[in-house]
């Protein structure tokens, strides 16, 4: 097995954003997720399933990076940590 | 008296890097005595025969172990179940197939220290201690 790293922490994985569908002759929502630059990465389905807030969605599940040396590693880990927005949260419990 | 024990620090401020293996066995001791601590490692180094251990102070009252021996996957479940304390932990991580234990900082404190290392230290310390040096900073 390769070696492996896990990053974790809450992300931002998307907002809402709202849509124009043609076909259909009205706007729908849709997640969408743009990176650090803001360019457009992929959009899905909206649904309110209890965000942190109406129109931030959050991801907490790890990040597995698969290295073989330390500086690997750090280049990976420093790639990965850029590309998502981690945010503030204080923990209920 | 018993101590009321600590309450769980959650992530809450940016991300933490852990180090992952299912070649040998680490282990997250929460709160426990440095002596607790200490004596839970020597026994279990002496009674499979670990080969040598790294004793690191995570927080106040937490500590990581880990062990230098190769093992197997089955080896190491037999291991980490046979102990109580860290059965909780334990569970938690075959969610991954694999031991996880923190080498960054969390919420911007409580670097991991290293605080004993004891016996040969070639294997899973060595994979350890080159993640734990480069990620010194973090």
């Amino acid at each position: 097995m390769a070696r492996k790293l896990k990053i974790y922490g809450t992300r931002r994985r998307g907002h809402r954003e709202r849509h124009y569908i043609e076909k259909e002759g009205r706007y729908r929502y849709y997640e969408v997720r743009r990176d650090v630059k803001g360019h457009f990465r992929y959009k899905k389905k909206w649904t309110p399933k209890k965000p942190l807030k109406e129109t931030v969605f959050t991801e907490t599940h790890p990040l597995i990076i698969h290295y073989e040396t330390g500086k690997e590693a750090l280049e990976k880990v420093k790639e990965i940590a850029r590309e998502w927005e981690w945010i503030d949260f204080e923990a209920e419990s | 008296m018993k101590q009321k024990a600590k309450e769980h620090q959650w992530v809450e401020t940016g991300y933490v890097i852990g180090f992952m293996t299912n070649k040998g066995v680490v282990l997250d001791l929460d709160n426990m005595t440095y002596r607790s601590a200490k004596r839970l490692t020597v026994n279990l180094c002496r009674k499979y025969k670990l080969e040598g251990y790294l004793l690191i102070r995570s927080s106040e009252k937490s500590y990581h172990v880990v062990f230098n021996r190769y093992l197997s996957w089955r080896k190491i479940t037999e291991i980490v179940f046979s102990q109580y304390e860290v059965l909780r932990w334990a569970v938690m991580q075959m969610r991954y197939s694999a031991l996880t234990i923190r080498v960054s900082k969390k919420n911007g404190e409580n670097k991991p220290k290293i605080l004993l290392k004891v016996g040969k230290q070639d294997k899973l310390i060595k994979e350890y201690m080159e993640i734990y040096e480069t990620f010194e900073d973090y």
